[in-house]
């Protein structure tokens, strides 16, 4: 998730939400959703903390991204029994990322899409893997690679 | 996050410690069976183990063997990974024993290659390898071994193949050869950080890779023992290496990596052309299917029922309660007791109304044990078949509305069996907002395997749709408080991701095994607990609190549930037990003193009842007592709310 870079209103220093060092020692500093600044003391509202903000920039962040072409091609694009390569990950944490891996669906590896709902089934070499559409979305891919023996059809629709 | 909640035991005697580590389902406690002949729970599903367990090897001198939760890669995600993944960095461990799956080799070797770099004697078995042959793969186990530096035996654990291998490479288990180079950068990074790491039970080596990756466990261990110093340093290298890459440094490990194993496969696995899908593939694709998925679970469901509500509940309860403990052994213990115990109120006490015989071992053997044996073999067949992780596809949807992911479906369904031990198996959930909502789900609208078949086998009694009403029902409260939680609870829904295994056949041994281990377990719990309830109830009942419970609880039971006074004696029960009182409500029902309407409503209430002490205890053991408290507190007032309101919407229907 894209984080809009909060800094101090009074001296513009740069603000890390939840990593102040000042605050454990603040005695009120359970459920505080104020940020103070290291640098001048000036406490702000950290915007991440409230719902209401969170929801309204989710809102605008997506009705930005549906104006824009999205230029890759994501395993969600892919229909059922299509086989892709996977060419990397976008818009996830590296440890999800090293999770996927860990499974299987490694840049290089040969994906077949088995099912896309309820939610999606893929299926590389002989692992059999369930993951939802928010995942799948975060999977760029290409055209398979023939891959040496394997017998499988390439199609990409 | 909460590394410390895990417990696992020291050994206080200094033996070689054996780890079996690998990715979940793969057969790691299969494999620990036969080594060690110490039996360990085994199921075709991911998360059967969460817990360290720790046996003697057999034909190894002092060696200790360990089995441990899957672990899928390092850095560990979830709790039952971090448990693992706390035994490979700091578990003072003398080798080992990776369990690979022989069909997945790419993904077997890329975790061997994070194995090797740990710089502990590493042997690797492929399990699995009769699928793998099945499928078409060969492996040539030398070219394998030749180019890791270490020994690989094939084995197939369900079956005991290849063990005596196995056991001979663990006994001459070395450090393995491998050693990849990464790029200059790195390497480069390496070798600083060697004079500045501390010494620990893994090579520097693998430290410094760890710490480059970002490995929480490894920052964590290290922030514990450097000074902060020592840390800015280290921080400080790996801060110099990240600046010639553009991309995070794990992935560029990981291409060295999968560079290595991409030619290592070419060569030492060939496959032959692909098999023809068999039936257990075509199976697993109805399984999980969209639209066919759900009249296949209806069927699953129906099937259980009949198995353990009708034939588990109605049958054999009837020939073993009614028939041989009624006819036979009742009336004979009585008979002797009376004869041969002369204090009378000690004889009641052993044979009366609130007898320990007549009531808490009757109510253990003759009622539950049916229910339960029943119940235990139809689930053993399911966990067995693989169906399980294929409801998470099917369920996904619905969890979403909980803020949950279909992931969670696995502890749900494992509570039916006992929810105890499903408290624990949340560990295989990632965040911990999920496992708070999780285990009060579990809690609350969850019955256990006993619980559910005195309810089934007394609702299927009375007419298929009171078993429909009281499903519509605990589903619906499972639904509305899951769907509430979720919105008190803060923390955002992480994504599903499971690995499905494949269906396969049943074995009946592992089947009946298992059904024996849990039905000893089960009774060594349930036992003690009936007795010290009866005890309780005899007491109340000589004394007359008994009595004035009933009067007491009259307005609530009577007035507001619609139920004849004499259940508030089976709801007392229900504290101790959430069975013991449906237990208790079934032998009222069986008696012909409750109607229709009674019983749907006497069953909606006994299942949302206060968890048992049992699960109340591990709540407080994985979360903390605080959370224990709530949920009880949140259930008590629930489940008779719920069931008042029922009877009032039935009553009104019924009149119409």
């Amino acid at each position: 998730m894209a984080e809009a870079e909060l800094k101090c209103p009074a001296c513009q220093t740069p603000l890390a939400p939840g990593a102040q060092a000042a605050c454990s020692s603040c005695p009120l500093h359970s459920d505080c959703n104020l940020i103070c600044c290291p640098n001048c003391g000036v406490s702000t509202v950290d915007p991440q903390d409230s719902r209401l903000a969170r929801w309204a920039a989710n809102f605008f962040r997506q009705r930005r991204d549906r104006g824009q072409k999205d230029p890759n091609l994501r395993l969600s694009d892919l229909a059922a029994g299509a086989s892709a390569q996977v060419l990397g990950f976008k818009d996830i944490a590296d440890s999800r990322c090293q999770q996927l891996v860990g499974y299987g669906l490694e840049p290089g590896a040969t994906v077949r899409i088995l099912q896309r709902s309820p939610v999606f089934l893929v299926a590389i070499g002989h692992t059999e893997l369930a993951l939802d559409r928010h995942l799948a979305r975060a999977v760029l891919v290409g055209p398979s690679r023939p891959e040496v023996g394997s017998g499988q059809q390439d199609v990409l629709s | 996050m909460n590394a410390h909640a895990t417990t696992h035991r020291t050994p206080s005697v200094r033996r070689r410690r054996v780890a079996l580590v690998g990715p979940p389902n793969v057969g790691k406690s299969a494999l620990f069976h036969c080594l060690t002949g110490v039996y360990t729970q085994v199921s075709n599903y991911p998360g059967t183990t969460v817990e360290i367990t720790e046996g003697e090897a057999r034909g190894l001198p002092d060696t200790a063997l360990l089995d441990t939760p899957g672990v899928v890669t390092l850095p560990a995600v979830s709790e039952d990974e971090r448990v693992t993944a706390e035994i490979l960095v700091g578990g003072e461990l003398q080798t080992v024993l990776q369990v690979g799956d022989a069909k997945n080799l790419r993904r077997t070797l890329r975790f061997t290659t994070q194995l090797a770099e740990l710089g502990v004697p590493l042997v690797l078995a492929l399990n699995m390898s009769d699928e793998a042959s099945r499928l078409g793969l060969s492996i040539d186990q030398e070219t394998l071994s030749e180019a890791l530096g270490l020994d690989v035996v094939p084995t197939v654990a369900v079956r005991g193949v290849g063990i005596d291998r196995l056991q001979e490479a663990l006994a001459c288990a070395h450090v393995p050869g491998l050693s990849l180079r990464y790029p200059a950068p790195i390497e480069l990074a390496l070798e600083q950080l060697r004079e500045r790491l501390p010494a620990g039970t893994v090579s520097p080596r693998a430290m410094g890779l760890l710490w480059l990756a970002r490995d929480p466990m490894m920052e964590a261990w290290l922030r514990e023992r450097c000074s902060l110093g020592d840390l800015d340093a280290l921080e400080e290298v790996r801060y110099t290496a990240q600046m010639a890459f553009v991309e995070p440094i794990a992935t560029v490990l990981d291409r060295t990596r999968t560079t290595f194993i991409d030619g290592l496969v070419s060569t030492a696995a060939s496959a032959s052309l692909e098999a023809e899908p068999g039936l257990g593939v075509q199976l697993a694709r109805l399984a999980s299917h969209p639209i066919v998925g759900l009249p296949v679970l209806a069927a699953v469901l129906a099937a259980l029922y009949a198995f353990v509500g009708l034939f588990g509940a109605g049958t054999l309860v009837d020939l073993v309660e009614g028939q041989l403990f009624g006819g036979v052994i009742n009336p004979f213990v009585s008979r002797m007791v009376w004869k041969w115990v002369p204090i009378p109120l000690l004889a009641e006490f052993l044979v009366g109304e609130y007898g320990l015989w007549t009531m808490g071992m009757t109510y253990a053997f003759a009622l539950i044990l049916p229910i339960v044996t029943t119940f235990f073999l139809a689930f053993g067949l399911l966990e067995d078949s693989g169906y399980l992780p294929r409801l998470s596809v099917l369920t996904d949807r619905v969890f979403r509305a909980m803020g949950l992911n279909g992931r969670a479906v696995l502890p749900m369904i494992l509570g039916l069996g006992c929810v105890t031990m499903a408290t624990l198996t949340t560990r295989i959930l990632e965040s911990r907002r999920e496992r708070v909502l999780v285990i009060l789900l579990l809690a609350l609208a969850i019955p256990c395997s006993a619980q559910l078949g005195v309810v089934v086998g007394m609702l299927a009694g009375v007419s298929l749709a009171a078993t429909f009403v009281w499903t519509a029902v605990v589903i619906g409260i499972l639904l509305a408080v899951g769907w509430l939680a979720a919105r008190f609870v803060p923390g955002e829904r992480t994504p599903l991701l499971l690995e499905l295994p494949p269906l396969r056949r049943p074995v009946l041994a592992n089947i009946l095994t298992k059904t024996l281990a849990r039905l000893e377990w089960y009774m060594k719990e349930v036992i003690p607990l009936f007795l010290a309830g009866t005890a309780v109830m005899f007491v109340l009942a000589k004394t007359g609190g008994l009595d004035w419970l009933i009067r007491a609880g009259e307005p609530l039971v009577g007035g507001w549930l619609g139920l004849p006074a004499e259940a508030s004696a089976a709801f007392v029960m229900g504290f101790l037990r959430r069975d013991f009182g449906a237990t208790g409500l079934f032998v009222m029902g069986a008696s012909g003193a409750l109607t229709a309407i009674q019983v749907v409503v006497a069953m909606v209430t006994v299942t949302l009842f206060v968890p048992c002490v049992a699960s109340v205890f591990m709540i407080a053991r994985e979360l903390n007592w605080r959370a224990a408290t709530g949920a009880v507190l949140i259930t008590f007032p629930l489940a008779f709310f719920v069931g008042g309101l029922l009877n009032r919407i039935l009553l009104l229907a019924s009149a119409w």
